[in-house]
């Protein structure tokens, strides 16, 4: 996909969270990439590596220690209140990981679509409604489910609402944070399938946050490894999978080959309040060298589209190929939809 | 829901029954009123005839039954020491209470709704850790001590109100504020916690991703949420405000129901007290089933299918 265009970019974007005891937690460390238009860019790295304060800073949910977001070719950092609402709230949504927190239990499902609407004073009443019946039958939800509490809908049905929320100001860039971690396989898989449809047909542009590694493969044009709150790799997602560069990018990738190929790391991710010197993954590096433990490695161009943070980038490979391209089983679910209960 | 006020409802009788009971016991077992009423070297045939006059020769289950009787009826008999029907005295010193009750309830909430969004919406500021300290430190403040402090500063010392609780406005200030002090700093704590507890909800990080603005994501989306233990809460205060009064009123001599029921237990007054903590414990039980109802109606998730 293009990226000479992008829609959003980060520049060494940092975060530090204050904690107990006067000591400052770095959550992210210097974190730059950009997600071109029409373009998925996937996120991928453990639990506590940054991906969400990432997407929340991108988002302006959460301010940034440093570091610049530039979106739709405007610098987006420091914008507040009305000007916030007009440039990032109407043009960029986020779908939440957990479809059962993120929606609101005292509105209806109508209310909780209809709202982004109200709030930047989209149309009147009427057409807001028939604008929640058109979204709805989009995402392939029965518009009669307008009156219901979320509640009263499956997690992936609710999941729909997250992302017929997300969509009802016609939004350039959707960022979802593990939109599919909490539903069931083949509700995933049906998920998935939604967000590459609306892709095609609104040619969105998508931050897929994820640490579900067929996921990406499947659904990312690009990828971006974050260890640590730091990138550790940064290309094409075919070719980032095919040979990574980084070897913590080369253990992820080697979790999807056969089973004597997989590269195992060595112990536990560390805390982020006690960060290894030089460069972060060194402590569980099998090929570390004294140099990791001086110098910070920079995320430099490797490659035409390809960067990486190491001194010593593809001199870990793991063996074997690349498991086939998972395609979901699930047949595609675009409205007008048949198997919806309460229809 | 309707099913639900009934059940509700129902359960007000049970409460009647139990607190007659726990009443009756209680009573008896607290010394003989005839002996009380008559005079000190009264012979025993006074004071057996003051006892027939009283009802208290009936046979122990006979005063019970006519204890629960009176619980559905409201008649509960003649004032030992005042010869006047008890129901009447009771209804007659309800207001004055409810005229103290009633305004620090309102005071108290709006106060506390207000201490408690300012504090929420800044957590970590100083204004908030400041705020949060300040309900500490008048939650502390026993409140029939902070109602002698006002008498002293303002009845004794400049005169600008009365001292005892004679009759007009000006009498209500101190007991209300003293009250209304006493139930903030409870209240504002537990609104704060709830707001931030709900603005930690993953729904009202959605609201602010749409760009609702910030007010609105607080009454919208935050508040909801943070109501229902709010309104349960005020169910309890409710009580504790009654509660209070039993020290208050004989404190600021004010002639409300929580002072008849303090004299009452003292003259050992079975229908004056039996009257009054029947009138209290309806009302509370009464003002926390109104709740429950409010909680339900505000809350979808607690609203059944069968129900809606």
């Amino acid at each position: 996909m293009s990226t000479h265009a992008p829609v959003a970019r980060v520049n060494g974007l940092v975060k530090d969270f204050r904690i107990p005891g006067g000591r400052v937690l770095r959550a992210v460390d210097g974190v730059s990439f950009e997600v071109g238009r029409g373009e998925t860019l996937g996120l991928v790295g453990e639990s506590g590596s940054g991906k969400s304060t990432v997407a929340r800073m991108l988002i302006r949910l959460d301010r940034p220690t440093a570091g610049s977001v530039e979106f739709e070719g405007a610098d987006i950092t420091a914008l507040r209140g009305a000007a916030l609402r007009r440039q990032v709230r109407r043009r960029m949504a986020m779908v939440f990981q957990s479809s059962s927190t993120s929606l609101n239990p005292y509105q209806r499902v109508g209310e909780v679509l209809a709202e982004p609407l109200r709030v930047h004073r989209v149309g009147e009443a009427g057409a807001r409604g028939r604008a929640v019946e058109t979204m709805m039958e989009r995402v392939g939800l029965d518009p009669a489910f307008a009156g219901r509490y979320p509640r009263e809908l499956s997690g992936g049905q609710r999941q729909r609402v997250g992302i017929a929320r997300a969509l009802m100001l016609d939004p350039s860039l959707i960022v979802a944070d593990e939109p599919t971690a909490s539903l069931d396989v083949s509700v995933q898989a049906q998920v998935v399938n939604l967000l590459q449809d609306l892709q095609r047909d609104l040619g969105l542009s998508y931050l897929f946050i994820t640490h579900d590694l067929g996921l990406v493969r499947h659904l990312s044009h690009r990828v971006a490894v974050m260890y640590l709150g730091r990138l550790v790799e940064v290309g094409d997602t075919a070719q980032v999978f095919a040979e990574p560069a980084h070897p913590y990018a080369a253990m992820l990738v080697s979790m999807r080959r056969q089973a004597e190929h997989r590269i195992l790391p060595a112990g536990e991710i560390p805390s982020p309040i006690d960060r290894p010197s030089g460069c972060v993954f060194r402590s569980r590096c099998p090929i570390a060298q004294a140099r990791c433990e001086r110098d910070v490695p920079p995320l430099v161009e490797i490659a035409p589209g390809r960067r990486a943070a190491c001194h010593f980038p593809g001199e870990l490979r793991p063996g074997g190929t690349d498991a086939p391209v998972h395609v979901p089983a699930a047949p595609p679910l675009v409205a007008p939809l048949t198997s919806q209960k309460g229809r | 829901m309707i099913g639900y006020i009934v059940r509700r409802l129902l359960l007000v009788a049970l409460v009647a029954c139990g607190v007659t009971t726990l009443l009756f016991v209680l009573a008896r077992l607290s010394g003989d009123p005839a002996e009380l009423l008559s005079p000190p070297e009264a012979p025993p045939e006074v004071v057996e005839a003051t006892r027939i006059r009283l009802g208290l020769d009936a046979p122990l289950a006979v005063q019970y039954a006519k204890a629960l009787a009176s619980s559905f009826t409201l008649d509960f008999g003649q004032s030992f020491a005042f010869h006047q029907p008890a129901a009447q005295m009771v209804f007659q010193r309800l207001a004055p209470s409810l005229w103290i009750v009633v305004p620090s309830i309102v005071l108290s909430v709006l106060l506390s709704f207000a201490i408690g969004v300012a504090a929420a919406l800044r957590p970590s500021r100083l204004s908030g850790r400041l705020l949060m300290a300040g309900t500490f430190l008048t939650g502390s403040v026993p409140y029939f001590w902070l109602a002698l402090l006002l008498v002293l500063l303002f009845a004794v010392n400049l005169g600008w109100l009365p001292a005892t609780g004679g009759e007009g406005f000006t009498s209500l200030v101190i007991p209300v504020t003293a009250l209304t002090v006493a139930a903030v700093s409870t209240s504002a704590r537990l609104a704060r916690g709830q707001l931030l507890d709900s603005f930690g909800e993953g729904y009202v990080l959605t609201a602010r991703s749409k760009g609702v603005a910030p007010w609105r994501v607080l009454l919208g989306h935050a508040l909801p949420g943070a109501l229902p233990p709010m309104l349960a809460w005020l169910g309890i205060e409710f009580s504790f405000l009654f509660s209070a009064l039993l020290v208050l009123e004989p404190l600021l001599g004010y002639n409300g129901l929580g002072a008849l029921l303090i004299r009452s237990v003292a003259n050992q007054d079975f229908p004056l007290v039996q009257a009054s903590v029947f009138c209290m414990a309806m009302l509370i039980t009464l003002v926390n089933i109104g709740m429950d109802v409010i909680v339900r109606l505000v809350d979808p998730r607690l609203r059944t299918k069968a129900a809606t």
